[in-house]
């Protein structure tokens, strides 16, 4: 336990941990002291100065000094006062005050607020504009330098938080200013924004550009009146309390106007939860808070600025029917009907398992709660699977066989906690952009190391203190080679192993083979390489393995997942604080969809269809008998299509037509369906194959609850009314059952949700009342709502307790053939999500990525003498794409990289992709293909604009580096000026 | 066999029937605050019948150059000035105390009673007499209130004379 004791602000005595900073003391007890720069998901800033007090007698900055025994501190003082009015008074001869005609004039301007605080009525120091136009290059923000306090939350937000590391200031120009990378525009650096500066930044110096002219009642005003205004209320104005009485009564009155709502990313499934603010339809932006269980104030570019989708025309507003060649709009009672009596006669005919229902990874709990019901309570099948079947189901499984639980061991305080982070196949940097900074801030601060097994050196690669680059769909002979290493070296946690381990003799045997040797021959890896790893987890106190599709999209998915998580089992890594298994999930609901039942095995809570016990009190609650049997994953229906069996498809929230692998071939099968019911907010690829598509609401227009991969529910709250006459995906589904007799009566998502947790032992104590706002539950959540953010504290959740390790072998990747020579990687990348059908609604992240491309090394490129911009054709035995070239060191030799940001047939990935799959989940080997190359020209226009951040070179530093500007020859030290006294400083006029 | 399209037959008459909606909308608003709309319109007609629309219509049509040359005149020395000393003039009269104020008000009040009452007496005052009522309390009182406030107005102008700008 930390030391206690106790210290004296003004008069009164507070108790307080060893090692507490004051400012954080006097915050805690509801002390106010001011300050700017200083924030609480940032380090220590120390450039604002307005937090001094006396301490003992002498003037220190609140946010540095940590408390000591008998500390007395004083923050009302004379000389506090002056100190800090000195401060601010610097502060805004860098900034100027026309807060009613300022877009950040919301109530929560930091400036504004403060002066007011300090009932600072005129400026000590006449406002200096500083010699820099205001940048506007970037899409989504703009750098307005003459509003800018150099406070340097930006810089410590982009280099140590976000740790992007374009922003600093630079000290040493007559007027400092923040810039970007080495001085370029903002749109032409490193800047891969992810708005942590614009989010951070205590006035309007970084405004998001959808508030410009729009969030105030003035602000639209043209800039030929707004500056003489400007002017106007300065040479008029008697003193600041009057403007500050104006400027609030304006910001009250946007209170009525702008709505702010909490609310959950749709994107990938770190579950970022933020405030969006509206105003009717308009976005003004996203504004996110410490108070964000998950990522505080911490977004990436597409949780920040991706929101565009939401307004697009292209929105699917009217159900629609094939007739004949086209699609007609119709009425939903026309729709309904329509799908009533197909479903019906095909279910007649040929049975409720003809018919296969797709869940959606990207819609909310409550509703694919709802589907499973609908799929088995109304249609009597258990042919119900959602998009996890293509990322994270082999994941799951080799978690549910060795420890229980098919989710991540604990939360993103764990990996930030953790001595050593191991990254397998997955590109956290893009993919989970605001996990991978927990990551990158850890490694840059607080020593944690970092290992990355994966073919391409991305981000977290070339921040690694170990990159290791096996042989493609070698990775789990590594693993089980570092493993017996650990074992043979005697590092094997062994109390561990005894106590809460089962299985360990057999699994031993098993690692006969993975030998050191054997796994170099393999992997091409040095034995060197294989021991530095084995002996960096054997070092680290704690360990946490993070993994992704690199890992499961292969025919040994399964195994690979058991691998990771018997390395774990043997060094002892979980159910510690900073250890565990972190299968890495890519939407916003996958983990969701999953523990929700949306699976053909499982009820909600990973409850087997085939128990008697468990299927029972579901019968009993929904008042119907259920099928017995586990139905058709995706792949199966896919394949049951082809054989004749499956007649009817239901799918919502998914594209299937170009997620699925081997597109051409799932294509094909759709058009043998005999009803397919397409349920979206776009008209996307697979709704051209639909009989009806019904059109959807966005998260912004209804509730519901998401879970993120650490197994954490949280609600996110509706904004505006459904565009035109789409709805959410709940009232759909129960329309449709109440059209066919089901009599459901459900009247808010939190009633369903109320009905799962009744059902399901994992998440009994999980309500909407406990989730309000900011509250989240990661489960399992017992009765009395008590959550479990670390699993596996007290045992393993399997029968007696106890993990299993289980034997594991490799299997040998899918080869095509020699004739194709050039191995291909796949995956998305940080700007569009997935293959983009959101994305690309969005005008600044087109500008930023507007095509996929393909990598190919610098060696590859001189072989086949082409550069960047050349245009190639990929063949492999399941189909061929075009795409564009870029050149790069990200991959090696023959292996090339293709991003999977398109829905254009010609580029589209999953045209070259296979129908082979992971034996135990049928997850497709997205990972395990070759291809051909032919060269169509052998050079062009780049596809990556040199807008790109990736062409930009980041200035690496801790912090803001405040200690320049104390050196500057015009920085006076505050203290030092309030001993001298007299003109220098205080009552009487200043010279300067 | 359902092979993939992409023509989607908008209906036509899905425009008329938004219409319709709207128009629907419309004539249910209208007629719960009928009075209100009805009064409303008057008077629109009287604005409409003296001009005053067209000037309006005139002045929002060009917003932004009437905006800027209303601006520019406001921006004029002399009406910055009165607006500010109107500004500055506010703030004194809400600087002084009303107790203290009536304070003085009454003795200037009582003060005049008294100058006037003495003037028409037109009684021949001698220097002595001056002298003695000097030393009166109510007189000195007065006086060295007098001499308070010369004081109070010296003191801001030496400031203001000093401050370094």
């Amino acid at each position: 336990m930390a030391e206690q004791y106790s210290i004296e602000i003004n008069g009164h005595a507070y108790a307080v941990n060893f090692g507490q900073k004051l400012l954080d003391v006097a915050t805690s007890n509801n002390i106010f002291i001011p300050n700017l720069c200083s924030h609480r998901n940032l380090g220590l800033i120390k450039t604002c100065d307005v937090c001094f007090v006396e301490v003992n007698g002498e003037l220190f900055r609140a946010c540095e000094t940590e408390v000591a025994p008998g500390m007395k501190v004083d923050t009302k003082s004379t000389r506090v006062k002056d100190a800090q009015y000195e401060a601010m008074s610097r502060i805004l001869e860098n900034h100027e005050l026309y807060c009613t005609v300022c877009d950040n004039n919301n109530g929560n301007c930091e400036v504004h607020n403060l002066a007011r605080y300090l009932e600072l009525d005129h400026q000590k120091y006449e406002f200096r504009p500083k010699p820099y136009p205001p940048d506007y290059s970037h899409p989504f923000y703009r750098y307005e330098p003459d509003q800018c306090i150099l406070c340097g939350r930006c810089v410590e937000a982009c280099q140590d938080l976000q740790v992007n590391e374009t922003l600093t200031i630079d000290w040493k120009r007559e007027i400092p200013r923040v810039i970007w990378d080495q001085d370029v525009a903002i749109d032409n650096s490193s800047c891969v924004s992810c708005g942590h500066c614009v989010t951070v930044c205590p006035c309007n110096a970084l405004m998001e550009k959808t508030m410009l002219g729009e969030a105030g009642y003035l602000t639209g005003i043209p800039d030929k009146i707004l500056q003489p205004m400007i002017e106007l209320t300065k040479v008029v104005e008697p003193g600041y309390s009057q403007i500050f009485a104006i400027s609030e009564m304006e910001a009250a009155m946007r209170e009525t106007r702008t709505k702010r709502t909490k609310t959950v990313c749709i994107y990938c499934g770190v579950g970022c939860s933020f405030e969006i603010w509206t105003k009717g339809r308009h976005i003004l932006k996203v504004q996110p808070t410490v108070d964000a269980p998950v990522n505080g104030i911490s977004t990436c570019l597409k949780g920040k600025f991706g929101w565009d989708f939401v307004n697009s025309k292209e929105r699917l507003t009217k159900p629609l029917i094939r007739k004949g060649d086209k699609f007609v709009e119709a009425s939903w009672e026309e729709a309904l009907q329509f799908v009533v009596t197909r479903l019906s006669e095909i279910k007649d005919k040929y049975g409720p398992d003809s018919i296969g229902y797709i869940a959606s990874s990207k819609c909310s709990n409550e509703e694919n709660y709802l589907f499973q019901k609908f799929a088995r309570a109304v249609m009597g099948t258990n042919n119900v699977d959602n998009c996890s079947r293509y990322c994270q189901s082999p994941a799951t499984v080799g978690l549910m066989r060795t420890v229980g639980i098919g989710g991540d061991s604990g939360t993103i305080q764990d990996i930030a906690n953790s001595d050593l982070v191991l990254v397998i196949g997955a590109n956290a940097a893009e993919s989970h952009p605001v996990l991978a900074t927990r990551i990158k801030r850890a490694h840059k601060l607080h020593g944690q190391k970092l290992a990355v097994i994966d073919l391409r050196i991305n981000e977290l690669a070339q921040r690694a203190d170990l990159y290791l680059h096996p042989q493609p769909g070698s990775d789990l002979i590594l693993l089980s080679a570092v493993t017996r290493y650990i074992l043979d070296k005697g590092w094997e946690d062994k109390d561990f192993l005894s106590e809460r381990v089962n299985g360990f003799e057999e699994y031993y045997k098993s690692l006969d083979k993975f030998t050191i040797d054997y796994a170099a021959k393999i992997t091409r890896l040095s034995e060197t390489e294989i021991i530095k790893l084995a002996t960096m987890i054997h070092e680290a106190k704690s360990t946490c393995v993070l993994w992704a599709m690199g890992v499961t999209q292969h025919i040994g998915g399964t195994e690979t997942s058991t691998a990771i998580s018997n390395l774990l089992l043997v060094t002892g890594n979980y159910g510690r604080p900073g250890t565990g298994a972190y299968p890495l999930r890519g939407h916003n609901n996958v983990q969701g969809a999953c523990d929700f039942g949306a699976v053909p095995t499982w009820f909600p809570g990973y409850e087997r269809v085939d128990n008697h016990e468990v299927r029972t009190r579901y019968e009993e609650a929904w008042g119907v008998s259920l099928p017995t049997n586990p139905g058709l994953d995706n792949h199966q229906m896919v394949e049951e299509i082809q054989n004749g069996k499956l007649k009817g498809l239901y799918l919502f929230g998914e594209d299937m037509a170009l997620v699925d692998s081997n597109s051409n071939h799932v294509r094909s099968m759709f058009e043998g369906l005999e009803l397919f019911i397409v349920q979206d907010v776009f008209f996307t690829k697979t709704a051209q194959y639909a009989d009806v598509v019904f059109p959807a609401a966005v998260s912004l227009e209804k509730e519901g609850t998401f879970t993120n991969t650490e197994r954490r529910i949280q609600r996110f709250y509706q904004v505006f009314e459904p565009m035109g006459q789409s709805k959410p995906d709940w009232i759909i589904f129960q329309d449709l059952a109440n059209q066919l007799g089901a009599n459901w009566n459900y009247k808010h998502p939190s009633e369903i949700m109320a009905e799962a947790a009744s059902l399901t032992p994992s998440l009994a104590g999980v309500s909407y009342e406990r989730l309000e706002g900011w509250n989240s539950q990661i489960w399992p959540v017992d009765i009395n709502g008590k959550d479990t953010p670390l699993l596996y504290t007290d045992g393993f959740a399997l029968a007696d307790g106890k993990a299993n390790l289980l034997a594991v072998d490799w299997i040998k990747p899918y080869d095509p053939g020699n004739e194709f020579d050039l191995h291909l990687n796949n995956g998305r990348l940080l700007e569009h999500f997935h293959e983009g059908n959101l994305t690309y609604k969005s005008k600044g992240i087109v500008h930023k990525v507007p095509e996929p491309w393909l990598e190919i090394s610098y060696e590859l490129a001189e072989q086949r003498n082409i550069s960047e911009g050349a245009l190639v054709r990929l063949v492999s035995p399941y189909g061929e794409v075009k795409v564009k070239v870029m050149v790069t060191n990200r991959v090696k030799g023959n292996e090339l990289y293709l991003t999977m940001n398109t829905a254009e047939d010609f580029a589209a990935v999953n045209h070259l992709t296979s129908s082979y799959h992971d034996r135990v989940t049928h997850t497709p080997n997205y990972k395990e293909m070759s291809v051909r190359m032919e060269v169509l020209t052998e050079e062009g226009e780049r596809p990556l604009p040199i807008v790109n951040h990736r062409f930009g070179h980041p200035i690496p530093q801790i912090g803001v580096k405040v200690e320049e500007k104390w050196n500057r020859s015009d920085y006076i030290p505050i203290p030092a000026l309030t001993e001298l006294g007299g003109n220098e400083y205080g009552e009487s006029n200043h010279l300067h | 066999m359902a092979k993939a399209i992409t023509y989607i037959e908008h209906q036509s008459f899905n425009e008329i029937d938004e219409q319709d909606l709207a128009i629907a909308e419309l004539i249910r608003a209208t007629s719960s605050n009928r009075e209100a709309i009805v009064a409303t319109l008057d008077i629109l007609h009287t604005l409409n019948e003296i001009g005053v629309l067209a000037i309006m219509q005139g002045l929002l049509k060009s917003r932004t150059d009437v905006g800027q040359i209303a601006i520019q005149l406001l921006n004029q020395p002399n009406l910055t000035r009165a607006l500010k000393n109107g500004m500055n003039a506010i703030q004194f009269l809400g600087s002084i105390e009303p107790a203290k104020l009536q304070t003085i008000f009454l003795g200037i009040s009582h003060g005049l009673q008294r100058a006037v009452g003495s003037l028409q007496e037109r009684k021949q005052s001698s220097y002595w007499e001056l002298g003695r009522g000097i030393r009166e309390p109510e007189v000195k009182s007065s006086l060295l209130t007098i001499l308070a406030f010369i004081h109070g107005v010296g003191e801001v102008f030496y400031r203001e004379e000093t401050k370094v700008h």
